[in-house]
């Protein structure tokens, strides 16, 4: 009778252990996903919209298969919102970058000017289509067309000669 | 009798990374700087955000409160634009800012968010009369010190 009652009670201090074992696992999986996750980029945080405008992209001579997205909003503080979809940024580009290239997303502006809103690269995240591409910025300048060149450095000022993608005029 | 020697190291070890994971999340990997006190607009108050993207682009997040209409400035404008200082010492345009207030508070609250290819050093608030000059306006209505 002692020892089932000593049996008994290993039983319930190794269930006990047990399930803090499961416990801190799971607090730290937890812990860990969220701090991974903080870093990730909230997309669609522009808050309100007045007016949207969308415009498919027509197949160029560059890449004719390419399929995309632009969307261009206004926010809260009466900027123009950008956002570019790619469903397949290796594909539009045609070759694979090398380490040192970098896709940099351009706009003309209605007053004659282009400007660099920034680069785009393929989805990164855990669990977002790494095939796909997206990208906002916003502009205090009205754009009139959307493009992307290839450039080896990420803060050139001019837009380069490899156009790889491209909107019409708007 | 192995089972209880085993479950203080791993509860230690369980505690090292948590406190560690916690740690990291408070931290963010965002960098935070505080407007310094405006003499234009002394009780607007704001901090600026600069993280990195997915993108490798850098994403600026501005929240900021009392901060009083453009047009009640003296002289009266129209537009307060956000400006950036890049590491390259160039001076972009970033956009406008509004400031409202809602209908549950009287505070006036502003928001922006942006994102650029360059490394800001420095956020700075200009009261303009249009928001797509060119250059900023002598006075500076809000800044951040060097990042």
């Amino acid at each position: 009778m002692k020892l089932l009652n000593t049996k008994t009670k290993k039983m319930k201090k190794v269930n006990f252990n047990t399930m803090k074992k499961y416990f801190f696992i799971a607090v730290m999986a937890g812990s860990m996903s969220f701090v991974l996750n903080s870093c990730a980029k909230k997309t669609a945080a522009v808050g309100k919209t007045e007016t949207a405008t969308m415009t498919e992209t027509p197949g160029t001579s560059v890449m004719p298969e390419n399929k995309g997205v632009v969307q261009i909003k206004r926010d809260v503080n009466s900027n123009y919102v950008v956002q570019i979809n790619l469903i397949d940024l290796k594909e539009v580009s045609g070759v694979k970058p090398d380490a040192k290239s970098a896709y940099i997303v351009w706009m003309d502006a209605d007053m004659q000017m282009t400007k660099s809103l920034g680069q785009i690269s393929s989805n990164t995240g855990w669990f977002s289509d790494k095939s796909q591409a997206s990208f906002e910025a916003s502009s205090v300048f009205k754009p009139t067309k959307v493009f992307i060149t290839e450039e080896t450095d990420a803060t050139v000022q001019k837009p380069g000669l490899k156009v790889i993608w491209a909107t019409s005029k708007f | 009798m192995k089972l209880l020697s085993y479950t203080p190291t791993f509860k230690n070890i369980s505690s090292v990374f948590l406190i560690t994971a916690m740690m990291l999340l408070f931290n963010s990997c965002a960098r935070k700087t505080n407007f310094q006190t405006s003499s234009v607009v002394p009780a607007a108050r704001g901090s600026v955000k600069v993280k990195k993207d997915d993108n490798n682009n850098y994403v600026i997040k501005m929240k900021m409160t009392g901060l009083a209409e453009a047009k009640r400035l003296e002289p009266a404008k129209q537009v307060y634009v956000v400006w950036m200082e890049a590491d390259d010492h160039s001076i972009k345009n970033l956009g406008q800012i509004n400031s409202n207030s809602s209908l549950l508070s009287k505070t006036l609250k502003a928001s922006f968010e942006t994102v650029s290819p360059f490394k800001p050093i420095k956020i700075f608030i200009t009261a303009e009369d249009k928001a797509d000059a060119a250059y900023p306006d002598t006075q500076v209505v809000l800044s951040t010190s060097n990042f």
